[in-house]
């Protein structure tokens, strides 16, 4: 057991590195649930748009347009001044403009045809929707204003007649979750934790095992070759169960013990526990590859990063370019990242939700015997060429 | 027989690196490997120890054919190869424990045996040391006590004091000679003859792959026609009187270049003094006087024609 009491040393002298990817982790899984993360299905909101109220008139009436848009959208209070607008404008601050103008009461309230002046960003479709609904709340006060009632109660009438929205129903299934609790945001950020650690520790380790001179003076003791590869992978996977017990118990510690009691909280170990042996067997393969500590640097970076980038761990697959995303098939943060998503929309799994996700796995573990394989043959040939 | 290597051959690609090697190594004795860089020491050392595979010839260790498996002849064996190979995470006596780890399973026995070794290479003050923070003398003298931690009984050393400082060297070869004393059987390499000329009971000359001369250093020597070179400053010397020294018995060259007189003896003795006495007796004041016995260079150089640092 020399070797791996030796491993052990060795990485025992690196665990600064391995807390230091742990604090980056959770501070990052922290930041990104304080955002929170929403379904993509299941919940329906108005887009609103920012813009400005110019009011000329400073009657009941333009007070009340201001008062409605102000509820409805994002109100900018900006100068009367043509430079003003052109530089809100320019610069996006706002989309639309509309301009009240003066006596806009009177001539209301004597059915004069009014149009409001506006002004938007050229060639923007922003604001078509807002000016349609302002035509619609000018025409429905016009008609209580021509009636005779005053104008404050014809107001206070048509913001009750606009205030009736359509009801918005989005059909999903009977499993779809209203919201998504913010445990489910650390485990989809899980991959970047778990490949840092095992690419840079293990990877680390092994390189110093690997090393050339130190390899060939391994070889020339009575140690067997075949003990010594078995310490070193009892090594590696004492350390890949150490960090995955740490990061099961992190979000219990974090966001409490509701998670023990969600249906999918098996499936999200089982989706994390499969990452962390492909990063395990990423951090063996790279530990054989690399010929000095900058070499490991610059693999963790390319893939670690790479495979959490392309694979949608930081950036959501949903807004990936679809030449992208067919790429992205070929890597298993991708079927981790999917895997995520149904578990995040569903509250239970049951039919293809289940077999997607059993699929996700089941390829997730085919990535890895791969990469184990291909690290096996590395090392086999290299010892028989020693 | 400790070692014995018979018709060994090993090529890369074109090139032969070991052409038919022989060798017979005895328990007991400190065998020296003397050739220049690239004369196939290493990789001899490399076949032996079964790091390297060979195309053809038979390797012996204690009378038992040696293969990549053999444990139990590995356990024999302390190893310091030529480049230092130590774990640079840890310190010199965790590297030491762990390098004597590979061989004794026992804690007690190996606490023993580790304390020992670090005596014995003089490293007690540097025993929390990393290897980064050591010298390349002290860096040497770990690699060394990796290697003879487990107290084997045949120590294969190649080259293991290249680039080290006179102290730290004399403090490796007097540490040798004590494990040779100690029972082991050494094996060193080197291209530095005055190293093995020092410590070597038995020498072995390879050259381009091929052992080409073998014995006791006394032995190597007079295999050459050389034997002992004299050196006199003299100012006047007549060309009659050359010739006259050439006559001298057991003289087979001499030359006279910028009032220097070079005599080149083949065997006998005295021939120092017969030199002078010839000067002496034909008047010709002389200076400074200097005699030479044949180095083991000397005898590369009559053998393979080339100088063994080239």
């Amino acid at each position: 057991m020399k070797v791996y009491s030796t491993f052990m040393k060795i990485v025992k002298k690196n665990l600064g590195t391995i807390f230091m990817y742990i604090g980056i982790f959770v501070a990052v899984s922290l930041v990104s649930a304080s955002f929170g993360v929403q379904p993509s299905v299941g919940s329906f909101e108005a887009s609103k748009i920012s813009m400005a109220v110019i009011d000329r008139d400073h009657t009941a009436t333009s007070q009340g347009i201001y008062d409605y848009l102000d509820q409805t959208q994002k109100l900018k209070n900006l100068d009367d001044d043509k430079e003003v607008f052109q530089d809100e404008l320019f610069y996006r601050n706002v989309h639309l403009i509309i301009i009240i103008p003066e006596n806009f009461e009177t001539d209301l309230t004597a059915g004069k045809d009014i149009h409001l002046e506006s002004i938007v960003v050229p060639n923007s479709t922003d604001g078509i929707y807002v000016k349609l609904q302002l035509e619609q709340y000018l025409s429905t006060l016009k008609n209580y204003l021509t009636l005779g009632i005053n104008p404050q109660e014809a107001l206070q009438k048509t913001n009750d007649l606009m205030s009736q929205q359509t009801p918005v129903s989005i059909q999903a299934s009977e499993t779809a979750v209203d919201s998504v609790p913010k445990y489910y945001n650390y485990f989809a950020l899980m991959p970047y934790a778990l490949m840092g650690i095992m690419v840079s520790v293990l990877a680390m380790v092994l390189l110093a095992f690997n090393e050339e001179d130190l390899r060939k003076r391994t070889i020339c003791s009575s140690y067997p070759l075949r003990k010594r590869n078995l310490s070193l992978s009892l090594g590696s996977l004492t350390i890949a169960v150490a960090v995955m017990l740490i990061l099961l118990i992190l979000p219990l510690l974090m966001y409490g013990t509701d998670m023990l009691h969600d249906n999918n909280y098996i499936y999200l170990i089982l989706n994390a526990v499969v990452m962390m042996l492909f990063s395990t067997s990423l951090g063996f393969l790279i530990g054989l590859i690399s010929k000095k500590v900058e070499h490991v640097a610059v693999f963790s970076t390319t893939f670690a990063l790479g495979l959490n980038f392309l694979g949608g761990i930081f950036v959501p697959l949903s807004i990936m370019p679809k030449a992208v995303i067919n790429i992205s098939k070929f890597f298993p943060t991708y079927w981790y990242s999917i895997n995520s998503g149904i578990l995040s929309q569903n509250n239970k799994l049951i039919g293809q939700n289940l077999t997607d996700v059993n699929f996700g796995i089941l390829i997730q573990l085919a990535f890895t015997v791969a990469l184990f394989g291909v690290a096996l043959v590395i090392s086999h040939r290299r010892n028989q060429t020693a | 027989m400790v070692v014995k290597i018979e018709n060994l051959v090993k090529r890369y690609k074109d090139l032969v690196a070991l052409d038919h090697l022989n060798l017979e190594i005895e328990e007991g004795e400190i065998f020296g490997l003397l050739g220049p860089n690239g004369s196939g020491k290493s990789t001899c050392i490399g076949c032996l120890l079964s790091l390297l595979k060979y195309d053809k010839g038979d390797i012996k260790i204690f009378d038992k054919p040696m293969n990549p498996s053999s444990y139990d002849l590995k356990r024999r064996i302390g190893v310091v190869l030529q480049n230092v190979a130590v774990f640079n995470e840890l310190t010199v006596y965790e590297n030491i424990d762990y390098f004597c780890g590979l061989y004794v399973e026992d804690k007690e026995k190996r606490k023993k045996y580790v304390e020992e070794a670090i005596e014995f290479v003089g490293l007690e003050d540097f025993k929390k040391f990393y290897p980064k923070k050591l010298s390349g003398g002290l860096l040497r003298r770990l690699n060394i006590a990796c290697g003879i931690a487990h107290k084997p009984d045949l120590i294969i050393l190649d080259e293991p004091t290249v680039a080290v400082d006179p102290q730290s060297r004399n403090k490796i070869l007097e540490g040798i000679v004590e494990l040779n004393r100690q029972g082991a059987t050494i094996i060193y390499t080197s291209h530095y003859m005055e190293e093995v000329e020092q410590i070597c009971t038995k020498i072995a000359i390879i050259d381009k792959g091929k052992n080409v001369a073998m014995g006791t250093k006394e032995e190597l020597k007079a295999m050459i026609k050389m034997s002992e070179t004299i050196l006199i400053d003299v100012l006047n010397l007549s060309r009659e009187n050359i010739e006259n020294i050439k006559q001298l018995p057991h003289v087979y060259q001499v030359t006279y270049e910028k009032s220097k007189l070079k005599v080149i003896c083949s065997g006998g003795k005295h021939n120092l003094i017969r030199v002078l006495d010839y000067l002496k007796n034909e008047d010709i004041h002389f200076g400074r006087v200097y005699s030479e016995l044949p180095t083991l260079n000397d005898v590369f150089l009559e053998i393979t024609g080339t100088e063994l640092r080239d």
